[in-house]
């Protein structure tokens, strides 16, 4: 099927029957999707979270309206599964740690040895990036993986521009921080 | 976004991106064409609107239970219309089943009642409804009339009448009383031996010799109360 056509268009394709729209959109944002909940909950969760998110999806699709864009309706879904997820569980998102580790020093954060046993920046990255506070972490996830920009982040998520704003920047202060003390100390 | 953000932003996207397994995959869009397949062969009108199908389900219910009950309770047209003409003069809340009530009781008293007492018939339905109506201030003032220390200076006849007064129900009182207004031709000869018998009391002879007539012209198979011909003798 066409590239082309809309996320929202597909969607409505599928509501009307056409099972292969909802092939192409899954086959979009599949990866993205993915890799937002594996960021956030681990990878034991992440396949159950996953299946569960697109099933609301197929089971949404009658009442689906083209009110915003597919993939703020996606996350939106996604973002209460896994905030239901937690509540399940009765856990608590990464912001336990991130808030302890705001009260002990970058060096006791990531040590040097440890930069040697992370191998490269990239996993040094994802490693300072579960680190974050949820809700920062939820803001650079939703701009790195969704591809949605700040207002688009403040609609998923319920909070005004400007505080969707704010978590962001500091999302990137802090992976900016991470990695320039790690750099100073190889 | 500075170009250290951008960094951090290449960065990332330079990391492995994990994706999701070709069992999930298959999964999930296994259950994406069952849900298209499936639901059209299966879902009637209102799947998915189950509020609706609902509320027509209880509009239902309560009209199949409430038509029955108000058929009951609703009055034949033809009693109502005879009964609202005559209901009109009376200055008290309409109540239909009693107007229908009454009307039959008039239809059947006209029948029973001598043809040129017809008229006063159609008279007794209104004025026997008003007797009902006055009834406690009409009925207070009879007994009063009992219980009062003049009873002590009444006369044996008075005594006997007040005794079978007393000995009447209080329906039978009431509608003693209510004959005590009425037109003649309505009365039953008990009724009217009671009315013929306080004439007497109250000493007028001749309206009491009056009645003794009338009555026995009405209801000449009627054997009169022999005590009441004495009194009058």
């Amino acid at each position: 099927m066409d590239d082309e056509i809309s996320d929202e268009n597909l969607m409505l394709s599928y509501r009307n029957g056409d099972a292969d729209a909802f092939e192409v959109l899954y086959q979009r944002h599949k990866g993205p999707l993915y890799r937002f909940i594996l960021r956030q909950s681990g990878q034991a969760f992440v396949e159950e979270l996953f299946q569960d998110i697109w099933l609301k999806v197929i089971n949404s699709r009658m009442s689906y309206q083209v009110k915003a864009t597919f993939k703020t309706w996606l996350y939106h879904i996604a973002r209460n599964r896994i905030i239901d997820h937690y509540r399940r569980q009765n856990l608590r998102p990464v912001d336990n740690d991130s808030d302890r580790l705001l009260f002990i020093s970058g060096a006791e954060r990531i040590q040097p040895e440890n930069q040697l046993e992370a191998g490269n920046q990239h996993e040094l990255l994802i490693h300072a990036i579960a680190e974050l506070p949820r809700d920062q972490k939820e803001a650079f996830l939703l701009k790195e993986e969704a591809g949605l920009d700040i207002e688009q982040i403040a609609n998923t998520t319920g909070v005004s521009y400007e505080a969707a704003k704010s978590r962001l920047r500091y999302a990137f202060k802090k992976l900016r921080d991470q990695l320039e003390f790690i750099h100073e100390h190889r | 976004m500075n170009t250290d953000d951008e960094k951090i932003s290449s960065l990332y996207h330079e990391a492995d991106k994990p994706a999701p397994s070709k069992r999930l995959d298959d999964a999930i869009l296994a259950a994406s064409r069952d849900a298209v397949d499936t639901p059209a062969a299966t879902k009637g009108p209102f799947s998915g609107s189950w509020p609706a199908a609902a509320s027509i389900a209880a509009v239902v219910v309560i009209t199949i239970i409430l038509v029955p009950v108000l058929k009951q309770q609703e009055p034949q047209p033809a009693l109502t219309q005879a009964t609202s003409e005559k209901s009109s003069s009376l200055d008290v809340p309409d109540e239909t089943g009693l107007n229908a009530y009454r009307s039959t009781e008039v239809k059947k008293k006209s029948m029973d009642a001598p043809s040129p007492a017809s008229a006063p018939a159609m008279l007794y339905e209104e004025s026997d409804f008003s007797a009902y109506q006055v009834m406690p201030e009409r009925s207070g003032a009879s007994s009063s009339a009992v219980t009062s220390p003049a009873v002590g200076a009444a006369s044996p006849l008075e005594k006997e009448e007040m005794h079978i007064e007393s000995d009447a129900s209080d329906m039978e009182r009431s509608r003693m009383q209510a004959a005590d207004s009425a037109p003649f031709a309505i009365l039953t000869p008990e009724m009217w031996q009671v009315k013929i018998s306080r004439l007497i009391t109250e000493g007028k002879i001749d309206d009491a010799q009056a009645e003794i007539e009338k009555l026995e012209k009405h209801y000449p198979e009627h054997i009169i109360d022999p005590t009441l011909l004495e009194k009058l003798n």
